[in-house]
């Protein structure tokens, strides 16, 4: 019997332990949702545990491609094309781009392996000869017609043999739609083969029947020999069913990861296969040594019609190994190490690095030292914004200073801007030269716009209408803007602040790349020689390798192999990120304070009046005190709903929208509360209060110095129970509330969550400090709850 | 000397009760009477300034139907008329055929009225209920029970049914409901109301928060009763069992409607992980309307179990141990122990707790706004109660006077149930 009722027992405690998982379940969840990374947050199957707990934390990298593929070759004009090669500044030849998958961590030491951590190769010049070698091979092959073009636009480079190799490799293999994509290819193949068919079906009957073929009596021995050849060779079937299974035998390839690259050899040994049995021409050439005048048109029928559509994707697959050959050859150095280790600077670090590259800088003097000063007020964080704020705040007291009133200042503040704004997409679309006259020009006709839209328009009028007609004529900023000015009396003064604003601009530019380039500059603790600095952009995932005179061809085809370490206190803060992004997402700062101000003086005043209600209904006899009581029992029986509306509109009367007072003045009193307290001061005897007034103290003295103390478990219940319920409160702060700063959290929260959607590691970060204190508070304090609650049901 | 006494007490008593007197009756007192007031009046966004009286047209407009319903109310009142009366006295005939059975006594007459007319009912129920017009057989029905009542007061078997209006509420019921899927039909108050709810906010509103009810509150009372009997028993890791049942009470309803929602997500949610380990292909709990309610519902449950169980608990405590010891020393086994002692005495706490929370189920808004981003359920309205159809036809639609009104209906909904508990509350004072 005891057996029975210990298994009882055992089952009862697991069922209420199973019962106490669910109940916790949702808070572990949102623990651990709020820990992960973004990208582990929505996967099925919900995983519990996170990279982000981890020191070592694997990247999805690999070598970045765009650079080129977005171009369409066949589209380009030559110089379109070319510009396109040389003009970007941020895609240098010796800049190799990394790109990270994923989140990319915002801290810690990244270990970056070019290739397998086999040594790998490179060169610094190639054999010019054996480029023009190759080049021409490449350019005498038969292309499919749809690659023809891409491919011969290809010899412009020949001048630069690295980026002819880089062109190439992405028309064929990094592009977006590159040559050899499996399922391009291979659908292109399946056109051009079935297309050959059709033809061979159609004309190798009449080529069977063509003159050329009859055997006539001058015929030597060898001519008639090859004639009976090419009639066999054309009446027979073998053509289709060869290329059928040809055709098949490449479509096993359409599936398969990757560019059809590393599938070259089997695709070509496939094709060989087949070429090798019906490329009638290189056939009759190797068996009979020439071909016999008289078969020549019919063969170079055969060849055009029917194998140069199949030839062309054969050579496509060639010239691929040609340049690839080359290429690897060309590689003649080698990188012992290719790993990379790189970390942050530290900001006091960084900010040396900043100081000192804006005194290296070409800034003019005035622009360095406000450079310089935003650094040593220790503002390093907003830098730029800062200092467009100070060379603003230049123009602005010089507009001042020569005469104009503030609305003036300000107005004309505002044009000048404007007319800057459009001069810097004229610069944009300038080349180098051209920006160098433009800025000439501006310098020294600033004074006059009507001469300087006159002079911009005859420079570049005709190259860029668009961009200077906003500027020029007389419907032109310049004119429009400057007419606005002609009321100031110093108009000539005002017109020539646009050389200062100007100039403005082009020092904003120069420091933001300084700025960048130091801020996004990575220590780097071990590297190979040919590396000169690193550069990551944590906001795209995105690393750029500068490289000593190398250019990054060498190195496109190679895997990337990406960890990141992380010491004890930067796992720490990765795993916190999501809290720390959710909280700069919305003012939870500013809520907190809300909800915190808000529930302390609201229990402290439900306290301080609950408890003197109290004590008058249960201590002092005054006239219609049961009335008054039952009054405020009755309270408790109104739903608040029923008040929202009247409640809303005395708020509105009060002016009280928006304040504190409307959060806490409705609140300030619970009849709950005052029941509560009651109950208790009813059980401290009277006797208590006859003795006091004997010994003469007040009532009110009386009340704090022996009742309040007395009944200290119920008032700390009482109190409890007010503050969580003041916390926790939503419909009515939503309703009094529709400014951001004087939001309470649970407002907060469910509007931060509409905006964040789907943010979840976020959402639940938030959910879960928003919730902290409290959770903290009921875990110190659970006696007076639960003592309070369970006060409730013996009434 | 002894009038300036009085008189000081007087004061004295009204000065320390005067800033809690203030301030309910700024924001009780007078809210009260004048949102009844309020609902009297067309204010809203088009008459901010001049709000006109417009006597009852407010409450009319709220159950005003957009497209004319299936069948008159009338009918349906009629109809159902008829099923709860035929339960009645069925009801009836149970608890004379139990006083039979018990007394072993036959009282011809009493048996012939009231098999007589239960069994005629039963068996003409179909032909009745096919009958054109049944308002002939209702009648006789009616005339028939009254007279039965008046004679039959002072029977015995009707002395055994007073008292116990609740058990004999869920007997009727529960006959009602075997006579509804026995004898179906297309006409009855359920019908008429699943018919009509579509065309008016605001009856779709009463109709999900009935709903919402009806699923939260057996649910969170038995779940709870089953927590405190395990917290009573079990005598390791008590804190910790209350603390995880309890936490959920005191979070944010905000908090957790977040949480939740990401745990109904339909493709990455954990419940649907959970699902899928016993093979139920996943739910979208959040994007279909027939699982509005329910979610929250189940959210509900989860967060106030643990408050409800330490009522429970303190109930159970309350138990005078002599009563146990007394069983224990007759020999009753633990079921019996459950069913006669610990069941009987925590009934007037279960019921005050049903009361309670059937009044607090009847506010239910936060969990819909959170949980559905404040939308009222994914579409079709499925997720508007009462209380969200007041905050919609007052903050967002501006219409003060409409919103009043409907907070009123609220308002005596309510009431109902706290009369019921205020009556019942007394009763208890007479059993102990």
């Amino acid at each position: 019997m005891k057996i029975k009722g210990t298994v009882f027992e055992i089952i009862l405690y697991i069922i209420a332990f199973a019962g106490a998982a669910i109940m916790l379940m949702p808070f572990i969840w949102m623990i651990v949702t709020s820990l992960k990374l973004p990208e582990e947050v929505q996967i099925f199957p919900p995983t519990w545990g996170t990279v982000n707990a981890l020191s070592i934390r694997d990247i999805n990298a690999s070598i970045d491609h765009s650079t080129y593929s977005s171009v369409n070759y066949s589209a380009l004009s030559l110089q379109q094309f070319l510009n396109v090669g040389q003009g970007r500044t941020s895609s240098a030849s010796n800049v190799l781009t990394v790109n990270f998958a994923g989140t990319p961590p915002l801290r810690g030491t990244i270990y970056l392996t070019l290739g397998n951590g086999n040594p790998i190769k490179y060169a610094t010049e190639v054999n010019m000869s054996k480029v023009e070698d190759l080049i021409t091979n490449v350019d005498s092959m038969i292309y499919p017609a749809n690659y023809q073009n891409q491919i011969s636009e290809l010899k412009s480079l020949s001048a630069n043999p690295d980026e002819y190799m880089k062109a190439f490799l992405n028309i064929f293999r990094y592009g977006s739609n590159p040559i050899l994509s499996r399922i391009d290819f291979t659908k292109n193949f399946a056109q051009a083969v079935n297309s050959a068919t059709e033809t061979a079906k159609m004309f190798m009957p009449a080529l069977l029947r063509n003159q050329a073929l009859n055997v006539s009596d001058e015929d030597a021995s060898s001519v008639v020999a090859q004639k009976d050849f090419v009639k066999s060779f054309l009446s027979s079937n073998d053509f289709f069913t060869e290329s059928d299974s040809m055709l098949s035998g490449v479509l096993n390839y359409k599936k398969g990861m990757g560019t059809l690259s590393s599938d070259i050899p089997s695709v070509e040994g496939i094709m060989q296969n087949f070429l090798n049995k019906f490329d009638l021409k290189t056939i009759l050439i190797s068996k009979f040594g020439r071909i016999d005048p008289s078969l020549n048109v019919l063969v170079n029928f055969y060849e055009q019609r029917i194998m140069n559509p199949i030839i062309g994707y054969y050579d496509l697959l060639k010239s691929y190994d040609l340049v690839v050959d080359f290429y690897n050859n060309s590689k003649q150095l080698t990188v012992e190490n290719p790993q990379m280790i790189f970390t942050f600077f530290t900001p006091a670090e960084q900010t040396v690095r900043l100081e000192g590259a804006i005194k290296n800088s070409t800034l003019p003097s005035t622009y360095m030292n406000i450079a310089l000063n935003i650094i040593k007020a220790g503002h390093t964080s907003h830098f730029i914004d800062d200092f467009i704020n100070e060379t603003d705040t230049m123009v602005k007291t010089d507009l001042l200073s020569i005469g104009l009133n503030q609305s003036e200042a300000d107005n004309a503040f505002r044009g000048i801007s404007s007319v800057v704004t459009n001069m810097k997409i004229l610069y944009g679309v300038l080349n180098s030269s051209e920006q160098s006259e433009l800025n000439r020009m501006i310098s020294e006709y600033a004074g006059n716009w009507n001469e300087l839209s006159q002079k911009i328009a005859d420079a570049f009028g005709s190259d860029h209408p668009n961009s200077t007609g906003v500027l020029t004529g007389n419907s032109g900023q310049l004119a429009y803007i400057g007419s606005g000015f002609s009321s100031y009396k110093n108009q000539m003064e005002v017109e020539r602040l646009l050389s200062v604003s100007w100039s403005n601009y082009l020092a904003v530019t120069n420091v933001t790349d300084i700025y960048n380039n130091t801020y996004y500059t990575m220590k780097i603790i071990k590297a190979p020689s040919i590396v000169s600095s690193i550069q990551y952009f944590p906001s795209n995932g995105n690393v750029k390798i500068f490289l000593n005179a190398v250019n990054s061809v060498w190195f496109l085809t190679l895997p990337v192999k990406v960890e990141a370490h992380f010491n004890f206190s930067q796992i720490f803060a990765n795993l916190f990120e999501s809290y720390v992004q959710a909280w700069n997402a919305a003012p939870f700062a500013r809520y907190y304070l809300n909800t915190v101000f808000v529930a302390v003086v609201t229990t402290f005043l439900n306290i301080v009046f609950g408890v003197m209600a109290a004590f008058a209904f249960s201590k002092l006899h005054f006239a219609g005190r049961n009335f008054f009581f039952m009054l405020f029992i009755a309270t408790m029986m109104i739903p608040g709903e029923v008040l929202l509306v009247p409640n809303f509109i005395t708020i509105v009367h009060f002016g009280w929208l928006n304040t504190y007072y409307a959060l806490i003045i409705p609140w300030a009193v619970s009849a709950f509360t005052i029941f509560l307290i009651r109950q208790n001061f009813m059980s401290v005897p009277d006797e208590l209060l006859d003795a006091a007034k004997i010994d003469g103290a007040s009532r009110w003295r009386f009340l704090w110095t022996i009742m309040v103390p007395l009944s200290r478990p119920v008032i700390i219940t009482g109190a409890l129970l007010n503050f969580v319920g003041s916390w926790n409160a939503f419909l009515w702060v939503l309703i009094v509330t529709n400014e951001p700063s004087m939001r309470t959290l649970p407002v907060g929260l469910q509007n931060f969550s509409s905006n964040a959607g789907t943010i979840y590691n976020q959402l639940m970060a938030a959910s879960t400090f928003t919730m902290l204190p409290i959770v903290i508070l009921f875990l110190f304090a659970q006696r007076y709850f639960i003592e309070g609650i369970a006060r409730t049901g013996i009434k | 000397m002894h009038n300036k006494m009085r008189l000081w007490e007087n004061i004295s008593g009204y000065l320390f009760i005067l800033p809690a007197l203030v301030i309910m009756s700024v924001f009780v007192f007078w809210p009260v009477g004048y949102s009844f007031y309020l609902s009297f009046f067309n204010w809203d966004y088009a008459h901010l300034k001049n709000p006109s009286f417009i006597g009852l047209q407010n409450y009319i407009q709220l159950f005003e139907l957009n497209t004319p319903p299936p069948y008159s109310f009338l009918k349906a009142l009629v109809y159902d008329g008829f099923y709860i009366s035929i339960s009645i006295l069925t009801l009836f005939a149970i608890y004379l055929l139990v006083d039979i059975v018990i007394s072993k006594r036959v009282k011809i007459l009493d048996a012939i009225y009231i098999f007589g007319i239960t069994i005629f009912s039963l068996i003409f129920f179909n032909a009745t209920l096919s009958a054109m017009n049944i308002l002939p057989y209702l009648t006789f029905i009616f005339i028939a029970a009254a007279v039965g009542l008046v004679i039959f007061k002072k029977r015995e078997f009707i002395s055994r049914m007073t008292g116990h209006f609740f058990t004999l509420f869920l007997i009727s019921g529960a006959i009602y409901l075997v006579l509804r899927f026995a004898f179906p039909s297309n006409y009855g108050i359920y019908q008429w109301l699943n018919a009509v709810k579509e065309s008016s906010d605001f009856i779709k509103s009463i109709w999900n928060t009935a709903y919402y009810v009806i699923l939260y509150v057996p649910a969170d009372i038995i779940l709870a009763l089953l927590v405190a009997l395990f917290l009573n028993r079990l005598k390791l890791f008590k804190a910790f069992l209350r603390t995880s049942y309890f936490m959920p009470f005191v979070t944010s309803i905000v908090a957790i409607s977040l949480v939740w929602q990401w745990l109904y997500n339909d493709q990455y949610g954990l419940i649907n992980y959970f699902l899928s380990f016993i093979g139920i292909s996943p739910v979208a709990w959040l994007k279909s309307d027939v699982w509005t309610i329910p979610t929250i519902a189940i959210m509900s449950v989860w967060k106030t179990i643990g408050y409800n169980a330490i009522i429970f608990l303190a109930g159970l405590q309350s138990i005078d141990k002599s009563y146990y010891e007394a069983a224990d020393i007759d020999g009753a086994t633990n079921s019996q122990k459950l069913t006669y002692i610990t069941w009987p005495l925590l009934s007037p706490m279960t019921f005050f707790v049903l009361i309670v929370s059937v009044i607090g189920a009847f506010k239910v808004f936060t969990e819909v706004y959170v949980l559905y981003q404040a939308v009222p359920g994914p579409y079709n309205n499925s997720g508007l109660t009462i209380v969200y159809y007041i905050f919609q036809t007052f903050y967002t639609n501006q219409q003060m006077g409409l919103a009043s009104a409907a907070a009123y209906i609220l308002f005596a909904i309510i009431l109902v149930f706290t009369l019921i508990q205020f009556r019942a509350g007394q009763k208890r004072v007479e059993y102990l």
